[in-house]
């Protein structure tokens, strides 16, 4: 796993160096370029605004979950860790935006078009959500045990936050977004599946266990940090004062998963040290259904989420490492101002 | 004699009219313009300086009446001469000629306008417009409208108001101005203050230039320069050119086709809408089917036990609401429906098939724990065992049938997703079941919330009223595919059922256009 994560970063790197290459604000003077309609001003607004949030919001992301597990290490609790964690990347975020406002202002011409048809804007939100583990599958690296739990109750401890840029016509729009996502296990008793033998440290043997098993999880057995990077495509409905519209989205999740514990199969709690710390690579995919209430020059929204965030990654150590994976279901309640580019 | 007789009446009738000026148009000629285009435009044109209200016009039936009975023969094209001479025999002070060129996408309009007193081309209005027969009716409607400015004002006695020039006295002088308008009340400006409104002689004005408006709601603003002269009183009479705007158009029954000149057909325009709704239901969960989460430690690859119900019925809570955003063609509509059910599941004796065992944990009279058989059976549910929030949004296609006056009924299919929460003052099915086997207790009550999709299948009718209100009456079957986890402890299941809902829907809306 951690060999894919190496050569996905690899990949995410090339691109994201690739297209700042070929940015032609870089490569050519201010007075040699020919960019006068919106769309083609949007055009280089994007190709100066993602690839720094592509590089930027990763590298603060992973440094920010340091910060946060550091936090914990250091024996703050888990709010302080996940405030820590979440202060980096919302840093880095301000920071590319106060670039890519600079870069817009006096490096990009004014658009000399009046077409008003499209609405290029970016948006800033929030989104509390009702969340909860699905399917959590674990299988023993030994390959001698299977364990599954049908469900675990999730919470937050910061609602997520996130940015979104795009266009909007009177009938279709897309935008780009990157956002933050930080969930924990609640503190509660699940119920699990178990097949097969598992080791015992103790004896040094392997041991069978009862197909019924039973886990007490303390609140934030498992943290979870999410970076999600992805394109939302959405279809506009009639106008009736507020707009209406409807669409999905997919993209990238870069996830962390932290813990004092080293597994749900080994509840040694490890005092003063993260025992689980697994960065992963995955993807998500989620609906939206939303109404705006359009000004101008700006528009606040309210959307209904359904989101599904897939996790997989290693836990564990020696003979009783174990692969885990699962399914964050989530019902996010989005609301935030847009405002135009332009 | 009959012919003179009728001559002099229509003659009579003509200038019976005083102050008004009488003047025809004679029919349009044209190139590679079709020949109900020529006629459109003429009418166009006669239409406009009718609705004036400063013109005898002379029309096309009088005028070939005169001409016939003074044996008036005609090559068929006639020029300037000609016209005078048709103006004289018809008695009009004005005659306008008109032709019209068309292009590939381009018409140009020509319209000469003869004084038949002096014989000579008094004025002469040419446009060009490009598109379709409806923007060729637009524009001829503009030129409509500059003809009756240009003929009001040459038709008015000579008035003594200098477009340029310099009060030639040195020392201040006064005069005043006698302002009229066609319609009257209209507000005059004399130099942007406010002077009242017409009829009215404003005296004391400073001889020289002045900058005059005229406003009247409804009506072009005008704007000219006057010249005030000493000791004078100078008459202004003018003419208003009413404004134009959109027209909103209603029908009954509504759905009335619109004509499109520029394709010669009969043009159907899509409606949108919007549509709020509520309404009871009864519904049942149809093939309730309960998994253990757990696995028979004796084969691993079965489950400890499965149960399922072939039916349970459930009640409305609180009636179903809805909003729905949508538009129809002329035969096929589609609409985005976000909706919430609230349905429970009333008391009832539910019969059951379940297959495996189900697990104790250790108890004092099971120290270790117990594996118990399970077969059919037959479980006591209580009022609201089970209670069902869904909010859903999904879309729906629909086929219209042909108008019954304002009504149109539809049927149509659609696919929804969403929200389910299900929640009980009781674990869940498998433990209250197996509570009832073997009495234990386990006290944990049940909320859980799931991702779930559903079909919907409508049939109904819409009204819309006169006001672009719509009403809409729906039968609906809906049926949402619930999924959730349930029951406590080693009980715990997975749950799949179908909630299965039979609607009534009652709802208003507006048409968006």
């Amino acid at each position: 796993m951690k060999k894919i994560n190496y050569h996905y970063f690899l990949i995410l790197l090339s691109l994201q160096i690739s297209i700042a290459g070929n940015n032609p604000v870089d490569s050519l003077p201010h007075n040699e370029m020919e960019v006068s309609t919106k769309k083609q001003v949007f055009k280089q607004y994007l190709l100066n605004s993602i690839p720094s949030s592509l590089f930027f919001g990763p590298y603060s992301f992973m440094f920010g979950v340091t910060l946060g597990g550091n936090s914990i290490v250091d024996g703050d609790s888990p709010f302080v860790a996940n405030t820590k964690w979440l202060v980096t990347p919302l840093l880095a975020g301000f920071l590319v935006q106060a670039a890519t406002h600079d870069i817009k202002n006096n490096i990009l011409k004014k658009p000399t078009d009046v077409d008003n048809s499209t609405f290029y804007y970016s948006i800033f939100y929030i989104g509390p959500d009702i969340s909860s583990i699905k399917e959590f599958k674990a299988e023993g690296a030994d390959g001698r045990w299977s364990a599954n739990l049908a469900e675990a109750e999730m919470g937050i401890d910061y609602p997520p936050l996130g940015y979104r840029t795009g266009f909007s016509t009177q009938r279709f729009g897309m935008d780009y977004e990157m956002s933050l996502l930080a969930h924990h296990t609640l503190k509660q008793t699940a119920f699990y599946n178990f097949n097969g033998q598992i080791y015992n440290k103790e004896y040094n043997i392997y041991v069978d266990l009862p197909t019924a098993m039973e886990i007490d999880l303390p609140a934030h057995f498992l943290m979870l940090h999410s970076m999600f990077m992805g394109i939302n495509a959405y279809y506009v409905l009639p106008n009736f004062g507020i707009t209406p519209y409807v669409g999905g989205g997919a993209g990238l999740l870069l996830n962390s998963v932290q813990s004092q514990y080293p597994g749900p199969a080994n509840l040694a709690q490890e005092e003063g040290s993260l025992a689980l710390d697994e960065m992963e690579m995955n993807w998500g995919y989620h609906g939206m259904v939303g109404f705006r209430y359009m000004k101008s020059e700006s528009f606040y929204y309210l959307e209904f989420r359904p989101t599904f965030h897939n996790f997989q990654y290693n836990s564990g150590t020696g003979l009783l490492e174990e692969n885990d994976q699962f399914m964050l279901q989530s019902f996010q309640f989005q609301f935030g101002i847009g405002t135009s580019i332009f | 004699m009959k012919k003179l007789l009728t001559t002099i009446g229509l003659l009579s009738s003509i200038f019976a009219q005083d102050g008004k000026l009488a003047v025809s148009i004679l029919d349009f000629t044209g190139e590679d313009v079709k020949e109900k285009f020529l006629r459109a435009c003429y009418q166009q044109l006669e239409t406009s300086l009718i609705e004036s209200n400063r013109f005898t016009v002379i029309e096309k039936s009088q005028r070939d009446e005169l001409l016939k009975e003074q044996e008036f023969q005609s090559s068929g094209i006639c020029d300037e001469a000609c016209a005078v001479e048709i103006g004289k025999m018809v008695g009009a002070e004005y005659l306008m000629l008109g032709e019209i060129i068309g292009f590939a996408d381009l018409y140009q309009v020509n319209i000469k306008i003869i004084n038949i007193e002096k014989g000579d081309v008094a004025e002469k209005v040419t446009k060009q417009i490009s598109g379709g027969m409806g923007e060729l009716l637009n524009g001829m409607e503009e030129a409509s409208r500059e003809i009756v400015r240009r003929i009001s004002s040459g038709g008015q006695a000579q008035q003594p108001v200098l477009q340029t020039g310099l009060p030639t006295a040195v020392q201040k002088t006064y005069g005043s101005v006698d302002i009229s308008t066609d319609p009257l009340g209209a507000n005059i400006l004399i130099d942007g203050v406010e002077r009242g409104v017409t009829p009215k002689t404003i005296a004391d004005l400073e001889a020289g230039p002045h900058n005059l408006t005229l406003v009247y709601p409804g009506y072009e603003r005008l704007q000219k320069r006057i010249m005030v002269e000493d000791g004078k009183t100078i008459p202004i009479s003018e003419y208003l050119v009413p404004k134009t705007g959109s027209l909103s158009i209603l029908s009954e029954p509504i759905g009335a086709q619109e004509f499109n000149p520029r394709t010669g057909q009969e043009n159907y325009r899509s409606k949108t809408y919007f549509l709020i709704y509520t309404g009871f239901s009864i519904g049942a969960l149809e093939e309730f089917y309960a998994e253990s989460a757990f696995t028979d430690p004796n084969s691993p690859s079965n489950l400890l036990w499965t149960a399922n119900v072939l039916d349970v019925s459930t009640n409305n809570t609180i009636p179903q609401i809805g909003i729905k955003f949508g538009g129809w063609n002329e035969g096929i509509g589609g609409e985005l429906d976000i909706s919430f059910l609230s349905h429970h599941t009333p008391a009832q004796i539910v019969y059951y098939d379940s297959h495996g065992q189900i697990f104790f944990p250790p108890t004092s009279e099971y120290p270790d724990g117990a594996y118990y058989p399970v077969g059919p059976d037959s479980v006591d549910l209580p009022d609201k065992f089970l209670k069902f929030k869904s909010f859903s949004f999904g879309g729906q296609v629909y086929l219209n049938v042909p108008f019954i006056k304002n009504m149109r009924p539809y049927i149509g299919i659609g696919l929804s997703f969403g929200m389910n929460n299900v929640s009980s003052d009781y674990p869940g099915p498998g433990s209250y079941a197996a509570k009832n086997i073997l009495n234990f207790d386990e006290s944990e009550s049940l909320n859980t919330t799931d991702f779930g999709w559903g079909i919907e299948l409508p049939i109904g009718i819409k009204y819309i009223s006169y006001k672009k209100m719509l009403f809409s009456i729906e039968f609906r079957v809906s049926q949402k595919h619930i999924s959730f986890v349930s029951s406590d402890a080693y009980q715990k299941e997975k749950d799949k059922t179908t909630l299965q809902t039979f609607q009534l829907n009652l709802g208003m809306g507006k048409l968006l256009e």
